[in-house]
């Protein structure tokens, strides 16, 4: 019996990629997002669903959400939301709870990226952990002037020196993880923000999880402006000496 | 092992080697060449290091690539997306 997708491997059907965005006043973002998800997701033929986690927005998200679970149904948009901004580890461990797919899909609601990229790279090499990143292949960002590209580079130098991590691009948050070791590392894992998106790689290289890597296209924020002032730097060399030094 | 711990280790185990041999301490009576190459040596690798670095980076930041066609791209799907929604109902 011919596939509808052609060339059917028996494994493919039983492969399900649970998404999740922890929103918080991306009203505007959301639907952009959501409705590349549904387009990549469907051309690739995967089975996917994805679980929006508002932190309570104030500017509406939450009611925007659940107009697309009304046009995508909800089966595929499932609404798990909190009362506050609770942080993303958090965010991680309540979409878990909440998630059928036996691999996670992370992204910023801010991104945009060919998100069929994460699964075919894991089926590729059977890696526990795919990450996306911006410094190798034709990764790469657009819009970023010279002094954003020098701290950036900077930045990734100091950090493959200090914990020499194993993977090219450890601020990224372009994931997928296959559910069980997303489990374990959230577990694990307790600095916050994006340090903790860190840490996890770290951590995963620690515990022996295997990790390939995608490149990827950042593309700024579609709406709003990404910060990167001195403040940001700061706090990313604090939460970077301290993964030196209890990692 | 955290990596601080195995950065102490390293450093320390290269301390003493020098240390040993640019002052002498278990009286090997190496050649005056060792001491007079050993002597300097820390200052030498932080200062290769240090135009390591400094190459490294500026060769990273030259070859960034900029994504314009992704952007041209999303700016496309972007608007697809909003058209197509529209139709579906969606009220922005």
């Amino acid at each position: 019996m011919a596939s509808r997708r052609g060339n059917a491997k028996t494994g493919e059907q039983a492969d399900k990629y649970s998404v999740l965005l922890p929103t918080y006043n991306e009203r505007e973002n959301l639907p952009l997002i959501v409705w590349l998800l549904v387009k990549y997701f469907g051309e690739s033929g995967y089975n996917y669903e994805i679980i929006v986690i508002d932190d309570g927005s104030p500017d509406g998200t939450l009611q925007i959400a659940e107009q697309l679970q009304k046009i995508y149904g909800a089966d595929k948009i499932l609404l798990r939301p909190r009362a506050k901004k609770l942080g993303l580890g958090t965010a991680y461990i309540h979409g878990i709870k909440h998630a059928s797919g036996n691999f996670i899909i992370i992204m910023d609601a801010d991104l945009s990226h060919h998100v069929s990229t994460l699964p075919l790279k894991q089926k590729e090499g059977g890696y526990d952990l795919v990450s996306g990143t911006r410094y190798r292949g034709d990764g790469g960002v657009y819009g970023w002037d010279l002094r954003r590209k020098l701290i950036s580079r900077g930045a990734n130098f100091i950090t493959q020196v200090l914990l020499r991590p194993g993977a090219s691009d450890l601020t990224g948050s372009f994931r997928l993880y296959k559910t069980e070791v997303l489990e374990k590392l959230v577990e694990q894992c307790v600095s916050k923000g994006y340090v903790f998106q860190m840490e996890m790689i770290v951590r995963a290289r620690q515990l022996g999880y295997t990790v390939g890597e995608v490149p990827i296209s950042f593309v700024d924020r579609v709406y709003g402006e990404s910060k990167l002032g001195g403040n940001e730097i700061v706090s990313f060399l604090k939460g970077l000496l301290t993964l030196f030094a209890t990692t | 092992m955290t990596k601080l711990l195995e950065w102490l280790l390293g450093l320390s185990l290269i301390g003493m080697a020098w240390g040993l041999v640019t002052f002498d301490l278990l009286d090997l009576q190496l050649p005056p060449q060792y001491r007079e190459l050993a002597w300097p040596m820390p200052v030498y690798l932080l200062v290769a290091f240090g135009c390591y670095s400094l190459a490294t980076v500026g060769y990273r930041v030259a070859t960034f690539n900029d994504c314009e066609d992704a952007a041209k791209e999303l700016q496309a799907q972007i608007k697809e997306a909003k058209e197509d929604l529209k139709k579906k109902g969606l009220k922005m």
